[in-house]
């Protein structure tokens, strides 16, 4: 028997846990008494104590069964697939977190808020992934977008930092104005927000008869609203200089998380509210454009947060392959995209974050690296040869599924356009490795040794890219169980 | 089996701790605790994840007959029903 309580449980623990973190943060960090201490990583602690445990809540709860329940008038779903996402989007924050406290230290960055505002976020995408209506999609975008503008400017002495997050404020709050339009032009030609009317009244809209520009402006509206999020090509200017500017961790977190909970989003909104010619089209559009934007522009970076920006976007592009098949098998290979690449993008992150400590920002400051700390030249490579899509790595085996998905719909041309980028995106991959193992630095550095945290986030996740080929298949199962709930 | 996906999960939760040390340029065997809970971690990490993947196939063979049920009802009871008034 569903019980709305426990379902919501996990929610209801890491928002009292924000709170509690939010006053305990004020209390004491303003407190004469204990000489006014930094608390960032004492916060940050407790930050992913916090994390953990909501996800081991998501966890003993979770129902391995097909049984999907609305809940809070009908506006949020349980399924298999909000379960598996949420767990998803969790792991990521953990993982996130986790990377941050040398951060702390080494930056004298004393700012609790910036765990607070991490936190609060997450409780923005967790409401995002259930949501099951456009007013509450929208509210928990909003929630989590909010926190990141001002995540993005927590460096306040920094001015690329306050730069980047009074674009990112800007063009999100534009991107949402466009996608709350396009909610309320559905809303004005259909009379309905909830995503199982919605999906009554727009399948098949293009060939019934029903055509309206309403619906049809609405719809485009909408996806334009996504893309700019998940900062596919047309709409992908924004990422290049907010991933830059921003503190590397929230980098990291800007990377990673709300791409968990966005492709959520759009897979409920459109693969089960509405699919159609017009969409299709959109998605396949916007998925070339950001393959070959993502794979031409990355080669002309000089520096290595944004070689990965415009690599996030090319990634981008190979996961809207999925959505753009439209088959049970394309969002299989979009979810496991999604997951490989988070893993890929944690893995690579945190090796920037230990580069930096050493003033690693130019790509030209990797030479040598192979010499000063071969492990993690080593680690690095194998991080670049997975995004690359070169076998036996994790890369390759979402790559390839992908592709196969794109096959099996007749999308011929997306695939080729897909290994075609592949085959450029190497280059630059590559080249990075040229670099450490090669190459010279212009300056020689000094090592300084690597925190705990991120010597083993970094090792598991070089484990599961080396060896993830040998046991594909719980990753496989659960992928296409979430698929499954999405239509059931 | 479980026999297997103990060793295995013991040498992957050893391997990730000794990596973990070289990352960190420190001797392999460094805290050689810290490698002992690392392999009862990965022991029962990869024990776990075997028994779970067990029940996810099970879960998935009962959704795919549920929709491959739901999909019979559809079309070949419709049909049965139009082709009976006729």
């Amino acid at each position: 028997m569903f019980n709305l309580f426990l379902a919501v449980f996990p929610e209801i623990f890491i928002i009292n846990a924000t709170f509690i973190l939010l006053i305990h943060g004020v209390v004491f960090s303003t407190s004469k008494k204990y000489d006014y201490p930094p608390l960032a990583s004492n916060v940050g602690w407790l930050g992913l104590l916090s994390v953990l445990i909501t996800l081991l809540l998501l966890a003993a709860g979770a129902p391995l069964l097909t049984i999907a329940h609305l809940f809070w008038n009908n506006l949020f779903r349980r399924d298999n697939f909000t379960y598996f996402c949420q767990i998803f989007l969790l792991l990521s924050t953990a993982g996130t977190i986790s990377m941050c406290f040398d951060f702390f230290d080494q930056e004298r960055f004393d700012a609790f808020e910036f765990i607070v505002l991490i936190l609060l976020s997450t409780c923005g995408m967790l409401f995002m992934i259930s949501a099951y209506d456009l007013i509450a999609m929208y509210l928990a975008i909003e929630l989590q977008s909010l926190c990141f503008y001002v995540i993005a400017a927590s460096k306040r002495k920094s001015e690329f930092s306050t730069e980047a997050g009074l674009k990112y404020l800007i063009l999100g709050a534009f991107s949402s104005g466009i996608l709350l339009f396009g909610c309320s032009m559905i809303y004005g030609s259909t009379g309905a927000t909830h995503f199982d009317q919605l999906a009554k009244i727009l399948t098949g809209y293009e060939i019934t008869g029903a055509r309206s520009s309403g619906i049809f402006m609405g719809i485009l509206f909408i996806a334009v609203g996504f893309l700019f999020k998940i900062t596919a090509v047309p709409f992908h200017m924004w990422a290049p200089d907010i991933y830059e500017g921003s503190p590397t961790p929230v980098t990291a977190f800007l990377s990673i998380a709300p791409k968990i909970s966005i492709f959520a989003n759009i897979l409920r909104v459109f693969i089960y509210g509405s699919y159609g010619a017009t969409l299709q089209q959109i998605f396949f559009f916007c998925s070339i454009a950001s393959m070959i934007l993502g794979a031409l522009a990355a080669m002309a970076q000089t520096k290595v947060k944004r070689l990965l920006a415009y690599s996030s976007i090319g990634h981008v592009g190979y996961i809207c392959i999925g959505f753009s098949c439209g088959t049970i098998e394309g969002i299989q290979s979009l979810l496991i995209g999604i997951f490989i690449y988070a893993l890929m993008t944690m893995d690579a992150f945190a090796i920037v974050l230990a580069l930096r400590q050493t003033r690693v920002k130019y790509i030209a400051d990797l030479g040598a690296l192979a010499k000063t700390n071969p492990i993690l030249a080593i680690t690095f490579s194998i991080t670049m040869f997975s995004y690359a899509g070169i076998p036996p790595l994790a890369g390759f085996c979402s790559k390839f599924y992908l592709f196969f998905a794109a096959l099996g719909c007749g999308a011929y041309f997306l695939a080729l356009v897909g290994v075609v980028t592949s085959v450029i995106g190497c280059f630059y991959y590559i080249r990075l490795v040229k670099r450490m193992f090669f190459d010279t630095p212009r300056t020689w550095i000094l090592y300084e040794p690597m925190d705990r945290n991120k010597s083993l986030l970094l090792a598991m996740t070089s484990f599961f890219i080396t060896l993830f080929l040998l046991y594909p298949s719980p990753l496989f199962s659960v992928t296409h169980q979430m698929a499954l709930s999405l239509y059931l | 089996m479980p026999l297997s996906a103990t060793m295995v999960g013991a040498l992957l939760g050893l391997g990730t701790q000794m990596y973990s040390n070289a990352l960190r340029k420190l001797p392999y065997m460094r805290h050689p605790w810290e490698h002992v809970v690392g392999m009862g971690l990965g022991a029962v990490f990869a024990n776990q994840l075997v028994k779970w993947d067990a029940k996810l196939k099970e879960d998935l063979d009962v959704m795919l007959d549920k929709a491959r049920a739901a999909n019979e009802r559809r079309y070949f009871v419709t049909l049965g029903i139009l082709c009976y008034e006729s």
